[in-house]
């Protein structure tokens, strides 16, 4: 080939791959593909090559439009409504404590219920209205990702719908509290965040208590979670592999052969293959590293400005724990003469970040534990309170950051007077995933409140200035430095002396029942007021921290 | 795996007999090479995958039509076309300038196109990944990657190139992709 037509070649593929050409060479470009049969040759030659690079390693699409032209599917057309799979929902969350266990020794009758829950979502799937563009959570994490068309960055939301990747590795907090790490080619569709289709792909589902009965659902087969952590591999024929990492799943398929549902209880440490034409689960050997390996992310620093503690100092806080003072398992308070934080148990220690700086860190294990404030505070009525504080928090799990849990129990029991919480999969906050709850009981204890939602939704990986505040008589929510959320209060909210709790709900939850809703993710520069702070202070805290940079592997 | 003329031939059969599901064996067997061939003519996959989708329902209610013997893969490219033609229809008057340079070419090499794709079937196709595997690592950033105006920019920061070299090294990857598929006989 000439290097004139070599050039010309070149410029009308890279033209037609995107780059800009000035319009007198466009012209003369499309001038030679008339006249010259053998260019004409050429570029068909190269065109066609580059459709088959495309085609090859793009992912097979769903074909839905076909198959509801070939009606496939459809033999048991079922009057569906989205309600009847937040009742199913619902009952797998109603299941008695210890929930586990009681499931592991009665798997037949469980595997049963599932089996009818998976059946009737399947079809409920098919034929529901299900809601377009509701956030199912966020993408944390990227590693050489590349979307099939125009990509999600990380810190932003991942919403219902489909989802093609491409390539590359991607790692998402779902709303539910699910962590979910998927490998690209990969053929994805969020039903909602309890509900993945997946058509292809390498999946990784680390999944918190409170968001049981999250499935992944493959051509003609379904996984539900009943314990903790699964991986499924599905390739693009729909054969899949699926592995239970912690706790157990469900694996079930419909059986061409013979019209019936088959269904296993996977349990930890084992795999399964999967053939979803012809319903077989087989048991198999396999290495966990055929499967996706989670990234170990790592919690970016917190970075303040040097005045930032004179700030906080300079409004009068009662108590200011900055972490970097402790002895014997006691976070020191900076004022003179105020009660300490006790760590207490081994979940929770004070952690070093790479800028030499230290935080309170709550890992992720199944203990109850916290740090709890040594002495008493007692608000002054009339005058409101603050505690602020930076968090980060790996997952949208269900977790309580903070409590107040008054000295004297209140006639509701011995819950907290206040709290503010990772609300999770939760009842209360339908219709608020991945948000912020500052909540306010009367009386001490009882589950109902006088609660505030943050708007807009916070995000995992990333550290977040909080105030959590009572100002007369409204309650009020501030993040990053701007006020989300506010309600008046009933006026029978009372003030008592008390003690502040970290990391979960209150020393008192057991973790073979209730979900002790615990905080995964560290604390820091953590101060609690007599007063309700003003905006413009909580605004000029804020501006004096940042996010050193995003979650690294 | 591709279906045989006889074996295609046998769901064709099934199919017309009432058994809609034996249509989706024409899918996985014909798929991939049905979206090679638009995807040498369209740009975004997701067009591609519409539009493949288009044809397959379009072929499905047409299948009667079809006759022993024939070409399927033939048929299922004209089918396409007419996809193709109606697609362009709509959108050339709205497009932007450079997807106009696009249709443009694709028109003018419309018939070349039909002839170097003929011999193509989805077996062939997949057989591409093996070749792209064996390609230099640079080489095979680049064509993995994907190549549009943006990603090539990003790609060219990543790589500490220019955009032309990186359209460069997509060129000569197609050129060792080439003489992959000829060495091993399966490329006309």
């Amino acid at each position: 080939m000439t290097d004139e037509r070599h050039d010309d070649l070149r410029d009308l593929l890279m033209g037609w791959q995107g780059a800009e050409l000035d319009p007198a060479r466009q012209e003369a470009l499309l001038a030679r593909l008339r006249s010259d049969p053998a260019f004409r040759r050429a570029v068909a030659g190269e065109l066609r090559l580059a459709g088959m690079v495309r085609a090859v390693q793009s992912p097979e699409p769903r074909w839905l439009g076909l198959h509801e032209e070939l009606r496939i599917g459809m033999e048991e057309p079922v009057p569906a409504t989205i309600s009847l799979v937040d009742r199913m929902r619902g009952a797998l969350s109603d299941l008695p404590a210890p929930r586990r266990s009681w499931l592991a020794s009665h798997w037949v009758f469980a595997a049963a219920a599932m089996a009818v829950v998976a059946t009737s979502m399947v079809f409920l799937i098919r034929f529901a209205g299900v809601p377009k563009g509701d956030p199912v959570g966020v993408l944390v994490h990227a590693d050489g990702l590349v979307w099939s068309a125009s990509g999600t960055q990380p810190g932003q939301k991942i919403t219902q719908g489909p989802l093609k990747l491409r390539s590359g590795r991607a790692t998402l907090a779902l709303v539910n509290g699910v962590t979910l790490n998927v490998e690209g080619p990969a053929v994805l569709d969020f039903r909602s965040a309890d509900q993945l289709v997946c058509d292809m792909g390498r999946i990784r589902a680390r999944v918190p208590p409170c968001a049981q009965g999250f499935a992944v659902d493959g051509p003609n087969f379904h996984v539900i979670d009943i314990g903790t952590e699964f991986g499924v591999n599905l390739d693009r024929r729909g054969a899949g592999e699926v592995m239970v990492f912690d706790g157990q799943a469900l694996v079930s398929t419909m059986d061409s052969r013979t019209g019936g549902r088959r269904t296993t209880l996977v349990r930890q440490d084992a795999a399964v293959s999967v053939d979803g034409r012809s319903g077989d689960i087989l048991p198999v050997n396999m290495a966990a590293t055929r499967f996706l390996a989670p990234p170990d992310l790592r919690i970016p620093s917190l970075v303040l400005e040097p005045e930032y503690a004179r700030a906080v100092r300079e409004a009068r806080p009662w108590g200011y724990w900055r972490c970097e003072l402790v002895e014997e398992g006691l976070v020191l308070n900076e004022i003179d003469g105020r009660p300490g934080l006790r760590i207490l148990g081994e979940r929770v220690n004070v952690a070093r970040d790479r800028q030499g700086f230290h935080q309170l860190q709550f890992a992720d294990v199944r203990q109850v534990d916290g740090a709890w404030q040594e002495g008493l505070w007692m608000p002054a009525a009339g005058n409101g309170y603050a505690l602020e504080f930076w968090v980060v928090s790996k997952s949208y799990a269900n977790a309580t950051i903070a409590s107040f849990l008054p000295t004297v129990p209140g006639d509701g029991g011995t819950g907290p007077s206040w709290s503010v919480e990772i609300p999770g999969r939760n009842r209360e906050a339908a219709g608020q995933p991945g948000r912020l709850k500052f909540a306010h009981r009367w009386p001490d204890g009882q589950e109902g409140a006088v609660s505030v939602f943050s708007q807009p939704m916070f995000m995992p990986f990333r550290w977040h200035h909080v105030v959590a505040q009572r100002s007369g008589d409204r309650l009020e929510l501030y993040l990053d430095g701007a006020l989300v959320a506010t309600t008046p209060l009933t006026g029978r909210e009372r003030i008592a002396p008390g003690r502040l709790f970290f990391g979960q709900r209150s020393p008192g939850e057991s973790d073979t029942g209730r979900d002790a809703r615990a905080l995964v993710g560290r604390l820091d520069e953590i101060a609690c007021y007599d007063r309700a702070l003003t905006a413009d202070e909580i605004r000029d805290h804020a501006r004096l921290g940042r996010n050193g940079g995003g979650p690294e592997a | 795996m591709s279906l045989s003329n006889d074996e295609l031939q046998q769901v064709i059969d099934r199919v017309l007999a009432g058994d809609r599901e034996a249509f989706l064996e024409i899918v996985r067997s014909h798929g991939l090479m049905l979206r090679s061939y638009l995807a040498s003519q369209l740009y975004y996959i997701d067009e591609v995958d519409d539009l493949a989708q288009e044809t397959f329902i379009a072929v499905y209610r047409n299948l009667g039509k079809f006759r022993k013997g024939e070409d399927f893969g033939a048929w299922l490219r004209g089918v396409a076309r007419n996809k193709l033609y109606m697609f362009y229809r709509g959108r050339s008057r709205r497009g932007a300038a450079m997807e106009r340079f696009r249709e443009e070419v694709n028109r003018e090499v419309e018939q070349e196109i039909d002839g170097a794709t003929s011999g193509d079937t989805s077996e062939n196709v997949e057989r591409l990944l093996g070749c792209i595997a064996r390609l230099p690592e640079r080489m095979r950033r680049v064509v993995r990657a994907g190549l549009d105006g943006v990603r090539t920019s990003a790609l060219a920061e990543e790589m500490e190139t220019s955009p032309a070299a990186i359209y460069n090294l997509n060129y000569r990857a197609h050129q060792l992709l080439k003489e992959c598929l000829a060495r091993d006989g399966r490329t006309a």
